[in-house]
């Protein structure tokens, strides 16, 4: 009974090594599984946005993968499981008003819009009363302040972002229940909700001068949000 | 040989009697029955405000949730405790039958489920909201899924044994357990804290009792025969 025993002790949070161990939140891979060394080595080298890990670009590349292999002997995970395979990408179609109107409505259906507001603005009927794994609070992601997203800054990081959850958080997957294809639809949308100089800023505002009255609002149904 | 539903009401005999089989043939081998109780004063059960979720706000409208984590009966009775055996015969290979496990009403149901390594978990949403699953695990893999209205249920497992709290980040107040252990004898108590392990074949026992707000108690039982042993449990509560 020796594995029961060890599960049954009620470790307490603060003796277990908080990040970067067994999980990172950035992963390239399926929810449930472990990173990648990759995805360890890019979080090491991009930092977490908004807490105190920094960017370790001082540090050579050489360093930064010793190091990986070093994190990696913290948890026993890594001597028993291998990291998860890689989801697939498909390669991101041209942007159209179509797709962003389609990853609008998924905002809408996947209800991201409870956490992360009906605008972007991380205030959803639920964004007050996230925890992290440790039960502290924590906010979900405010496209309105156009900063970098905690694993990354690309279109593809935002892809995978949703598509593999972001372990530790309340960040969910949402690979069973977004198509490959339509992940890029989200993508678009997601960037008009930032003040940045994209391209899809530009065809939606473009779209939305002569068509707003034509949207129905984000958020519950009947709301008139 | 595997005992996963509850005795019903009464047909515990307490105070170290002998307890009675459920059928008329004499068990296999030996019974290990009681009853979970507390003493002091637990938590009071409080209603959930589900105003943030209309949908299941409204489907409560009538007679609120109470949280779940120190629900009581009569006779200071003590409910969702799980009694299993946690060391000596650890009884039957793992099920194959898949356990289910149902959002309801933005609530777990169960809210304490017991599953055995590589038993077929099935996670349905029956509600008119997304859900996200978040097992908190910590030996086997954490994972947190969305489950959107009408998605088809989760297929999935546990690998290995570990008590895993579950919860749901889009409704902060649904919480539950997924008790992974690795032998077949063992039981959750209902309203009335009883529980009966049968068909142990004769040996020693150690049985354990735990409760996700009091703790654990163990207990030891010798069966040589076709006996039926009583055991009770007692757990201290507190208000907090």
């Amino acid at each position: 009974m020796a594995p029961m025993a060890m599960a049954l002790e009620k470790t307490p949070s603060g003796s277990i090594p908080s990040r970067g161990t067994s999980r990172s939140p950035c992963r390239s891979t399926p929810t449930g599984t472990l990173p990648t060394d990759e995805d360890l080595f890019n979080a090491m080298t991009r930092g977490f946005v908004t807490t105190n890990m920094p960017q370790w670009l001082p540090l050579t590349g050489q360093n930064r993968a010793d190091l990986v292999a070093y994190i990696k002997t913290f948890s026993p995970k890594w001597k028993t499981l291998k990291p998860g395979a890689p989801i697939t990408v498909p390669p991101e179609p041209a942007l159209t008003i179509e797709s962003v109107l389609r990853g609008r409505q998924l905002y809408q259906k996947m209800e991201c819009w409870k956490c992360h507001g009906p605008r972007g603005h991380a205030d959803g009927p639920s964004a007050a009363t996230l925890t992290d794994n440790k039960d502290l609070p924590i906010r979900p992601y405010d496209f309105s302040t156009g900063s970098r997203f905690m694993c990354g800054a690309t279109n593809r990081d935002l892809y995978k972002i949703f598509m593999t959850g972001l372990d530790g958080t309340p960040m969910p997957s949402f690979a069973d229940d977004i198509k490959p294809a339509d992940g890029w639809d989200l993508v678009h949308f997601l960037r008009t909700m930032q003040p940045l100089k994209t391209p899809e800023l530009a065809i939606w505002s473009a779209w939305l001068a002569s068509h707003a009255n034509e949207l129905k609002p984000i958020g519950p149904p009947g709301s008139g949000q | 040989m595997r005992i996963r539903d509850l005795m019903p009401l009464g047909a515990v005999a307490l105070a170290g009697t002998a307890m009675m089989g459920r059928g008329t043939r004499p068990p296999p081998a030996g019974t290990i029955g009681g009853k979970v109780t507390y003493t002091g004063t637990p938590p009071k059960m409080k209603p959930i405000d589900m105003a943030k979720e209309p949908f299941c706000a409204r489907l409560h409208a009538a007679a609120p949730v109470l949280t779940e984590n120190a629900v009581t009966g009569p006779g200071n009775a003590l409910r969702w405790v799980l009694v299993y055996v946690s060391a000596g015969d650890q009884g039957s290979a793992p099920a194959t039958q898949p356990v289910r496990l149902d959002q309801k009403g933005c609530q777990y149901i169960p809210h304490v489920l017991v599953l055995q390594p590589d038993q077929p978990l099935d996670i349905y949403n029956d509600d008119s909201t997304s859900h996200n699953i978040h097992p908190l695990a910590r030996v086997n893999p954490e994972w947190n899924k969305s489950q959107p209205i009408g998605a088809p249920p989760i297929h999935t497992k546990w690998e290995k044994p570990e008590f895993i709290p579950v919860k749901c980040n889009v409704h902060p107040w649904m919480h539950g357990w997924h008790l992974v252990l690795a032998g077949s004898h063992y039981a959750v108590t209902g309203e009335d804290g009883a529980f009966s392990l049968q068909g142990l074949p004769p040996g020693k026992y150690t049985v354990t009792a735990w409760h996700e707000q009091f703790g654990t108690q163990s207990q030891d039982v010798t069966i040589s025969g076709n006996e039926a042993a009583t055991v009770n449990f007692v757990f201290k509560a507190t208000p907090y």
